[in-house]
């Protein structure tokens, strides 16, 4: 039983003292910044990332960081039920059906919905996780260029298609983020490019400093411009647990939830962003009182909860298996075991079990105790929101400056933090989305990698994309996908799911 | 003509709720609530919630008064006031007004005295 | 107050809001199309080499090409008004994007002449004036609590080896 022995390698490992220690303050602190509006997961993760580079022991910084993923993950979906403040698009379906129970004096109900959901597919996503994984890595090892050059497609394809906003732009974020990962010394010939004889700049643009600016300081000045204010009402919280028939009420949808949400994770491209609009619309149809949604149903908050943090926890397939990041938060993933001197692939889990079994593990540790640790906690994190702009702000950017100038000490990317801050803002409030962008960067080097090799094999005959039946089957997914995303019909069902709620 | 009142909910708000509508019926207007909100932290105590606002209409039909609430988003409290009083062409501004500490006074300004000295009419300072 | 918004944040504002036009899809198109060109002349300039094997240049510029094809067609949608309603580059929150990007600046300049502390608290400082109406004893008092905090969780907590006073 190759399965539970490597659970039980993982547990071993994630039960250490140390690394319990590390996930548990990774999910308080995700939590914490997470429930901040607009630092979604993914600066959330770029700003503590700094944090773990000095540990010793690379499985527990990575620990720590799934932790602080599933603690933003879950304080998102906290503001979004208790004061209609959703910290980042996939909690903004949570706060549709949330925030409306909470308003009927359900708010505890809703946190509790939410807390189960998210446990029992993390669990089950986790199953999935550790029986999937080893095949996808045997099967990934059998990847040559053509392939990897038409998976890395179809991903940033998908992210084009999940993105808001229009098509073009969407792609022309990918095309920018793909340049910007061009810069620095071009590995085949040696060349340095697009640096400007800065010698500083020859390592190419710094991931952190890309994610903190479009992310971190682009919200800011998002802010600034048109501050958010709620009302500090707390719908009251009691009645936490839910009884039989709401159990009940909320099993079906946390089951199909956690079903679809699997799946989607495991897209690259963002299927984690897609997961919960998904599950919202499929319980929406499937429900005998659809007129109940948008008015504190049940269903609309445990299905989109689970689907989230199911496709939270499968997300992680991809890119311990292909090395290939499913999302902008996966990315940071990389970069941080890159940092930690790991190159993640399928090899990882033949040569480190102990650190790939580990976090996964951990991963549902972290369930545990975000189910253990924020029930309580919920007064506190609520009270984070007090805290004012003008002392939010300053430490945001106090601590990304530092955070990033510790990862090489390099006043180069502290300026870099500055010039994507302001790119940032000016391209998202025209309307581009950034988080294509940042998929385009983390890819693009693999893109330009396997597609120099894969030409070099086939003699210059682009052919080869399309004669192997994997890469030819990739791509035209990718295709197909891409074609969704422009027909019109398909785009309006998109908004659609949305507009109805009003 | 209307009888406009600087909202904040404090200990003194009651009062001069109770004050611009006595001043409303006897001027035979209505009173503008304006609640505002500058904005500096995700959320905020001193906006008056859906619930509250409702209240608030609630206790001017029982006065016979008819009271509307303007909830603007704007750093400066004092601005937004006066603004309000300038497009609604009002009579009165009514505002709360409290006791402060030296300390409190240093750090905060006071937004009822920059209504007192820059209003264009009448003003009400209201003690809690 | 607190209107059920349910779609995902917005991009921009909302659709009847009177700032929103296609003008932002004009400047994002523009911009998008000169930085790819930009791309496409540097990467010329590094050698093509041919499809079989491929000089340093060609991947970027072909992407480069792509993006300048995409930013003129999206730049062409937002000059004839087809293009999508954003708030685009109205009401630009000038003093933020001024102290914002100065205090990272000022971060990345002044670390290693200043030294840990000082740099903080100037950082913090220049970035606490972002906010339009924040009292200058207010911003001072922040600052200071910034750079206690910072001091507390990076020297003496995670033992950052950076030099500290000028």
């Amino acid at each position: 039983m190759d399965l539970v022995n490597n659970l039980s390698l993982g547990l071993e490992t994630a039960l250490q003292w140390q690394n319990v220690l590390f996930c548990l303050v990774g999910v308080a602190l995700g939590t914490a910044v997470g429930v901040l509006p607009g630092i979604g997961p993914t600066a959330t993760i770029a700003l503590l990332l700094p944090v773990t580079f000095n540990f010793d022991s690379p499985t527990s910084a990575l620990i720590m960081l799934a932790g602080i993923y599933y603690g933003a993950q879950y304080g998102g979906s906290t503001t979004a039920i208790l004061i209609n403040l959703p910290g980042e698009s996939s909690s903004a379906v949570t706060a549709i059906d949330g925030n409306q129970m909470a308003k009927k004096g359900q708010a505890g109900l809703a946190l509790a919905t939410a807390a189960i959901g998210s446990f029992v597919a993390g669990t089950v996503a986790t199953l999935v996780l550790a029986v999937a994984a080893p095949p996808l890595a045997k099967v990934a090892l059998t990847f040559g260029a053509a392939e990897y050059f038409s998976l890395v497609v179809l991903g940033l394809m998908i992210s084009v298609t999940l993105a808001r906003g229009s098509v073009p732009k969407a792609l022309a974020m990918v095309s920018l983020g793909i340049l910007l990962g061009t810069v620095g010394q071009d590995l085949n010939t040696g060349t340095p490019r697009f640096t400007f004889d800065v010698r500083e700049l020859f390592e190419g643009v710094n991931f952190v400093a890309l994610a903190v600016g479009i992310f971190g300081i682009t919200e800011i000045l998002r802010n600034l411009r048109d501050p958010q204010t709620r009302d500090a009402k707390l719908h009251e919280v009691h009645s936490l647990w839910p009884r039989g028939k709401e159990l009940r009420a909320m099993s079906g949808p946390i089951a199909r939830g956690t079903g679809l949400g699997s799946l989607m994770g495991i897209l690259p491209g963002g299927g984690h962003i897609l997961a919960p609009f998904a599950s919202y619309a499929a319980e929406k149809k499937l429900s005998r009182h659809p007129e109940q949604f948008g008015h504190g149903a049940l269903a609309g908050v445990a299905g989109p909860e689970s689907a989230n943090n199911a496709a939270a926890q499968t997300s992680f397939i991809p890119l311990l298996t292909l090395a290939i990041p499913a999302n902008p938060v996966m990315a940071l993933m990389i970069g941080a075991f890159i940092i930690q001197g790991i190159t993640p692939g399928p090899n990882v889990i033949n040569e480190q079990p102990a650190l790939v079994w580990g976090l996964i593990a951990s991963m549902w540790i972290g369930n545990v105790l975000l189910v253990a640790l924020n029930l309580p906690l919920i007064g506190l994190w609520v009270r984070m929101l007090k805290v004012p702009y003008w002392v939010m702000f300053p430490t945001i950017v106090v601590l990304a400056s530092i955070g990033t100038y510790s990862v090489s000490n390099n006043p180069w990317h502290v300026f870099m933090i500055a010039a994507f801050g302001l790119l940032g803002f000016v391209l998202v409030q025209c309307g581009c989305e950034p988080a294509p962008l940042l998929l385009g960067f983390v890819l693009g080097p693999l893109l330009e990698e396997n597609l120099r090799r894969a030409m070099l094999i086939s003699q210059g005959d682009p052919s080869t994309f399309v004669t192997r039946p994997i890469s030819a089957g990739l791509l035209a997914v990718g295709a197909l996908a891409l074609l969704v995303a422009v027909l019109p019909a398909m785009r309006k069902k998109r908004e659609k799911v949305f507009v109805e709620e009003d | 003509m209307t009888v406009v009142l600087a909202h904040v909910p404090n200990e003194s708000a009651d009062a001069a709720f109770d004050a611009a509508l006595e001043q409303a019926r006897f001027r035979g207007t209505g009173v503008v609530v304006v609640n505002v909100a500058p904005g500096d932290a995700p959320v905020d105590d001193r906006i008056v919630p859906e619930d509250g606002v409702a209240a608030l209409t609630r206790r001017g039909a029982d006065a016979g008064v008819e009271v509307t609430v303007e909830q603007p988003v704007d750093g400066d409290v004092a601005g937004a006031v006066l603004d309000s009083a300038k497009r609604h062409d009002a009579a009165l501004v009514v505002v709360g007004v409290r006791r402060r500490s030296a300390v409190g006074k240093l750090l905060m300004g006071s937004v009822a005295q920059r209504i007192i000295l820059d209003a264009d009419c009448q003003v009400l300072g209201v003690k809690g | 107050m607190s209107a059920p918004v349910p779609a995902p944040p917005p991009v921009g504002g909302p659709p009847d809001d009177p700032e929103t036009s296609t003008r932002g899809d004009l400047v994002a198109g523009s911009l998008l199309a000169v930085l790819g060109a930009a791309f496409a002349v540097g990467a010329h300039g590094y050698g093509l080499g041919d499809f079989r094997t491929m000089g340093a240049g060609m991947f970027p510029f072909l992407v480069g090409l792509v993006l300048v094809a995409l930013g003129v067609s999206i730049a062409l949608k937002g000059a004839r008004g087809t293009g999508e309603l954003t708030v685009g580059l109205t009401r630009i929150p000038w003093r933020g994007v001024v102290c914002i990007a100065g205090a990272v600046l000022l971060f990345g300049t002044a670390l290693e002449h200043l030294g840990f502390v000082l740099t903080v608290a100037l950082t913090a400082l220049v970035a606490c004036l972002a906010s339009p109406t924040i009292s200058i004893i207010r911003a001072a008092l922040c600052s200071l609590g910034i750079t206690v905090a910072c001091y507390a969780v990076f020297v003496l907590g995670l033992q950052l080896r950076l030099p500290l006073w000028p």
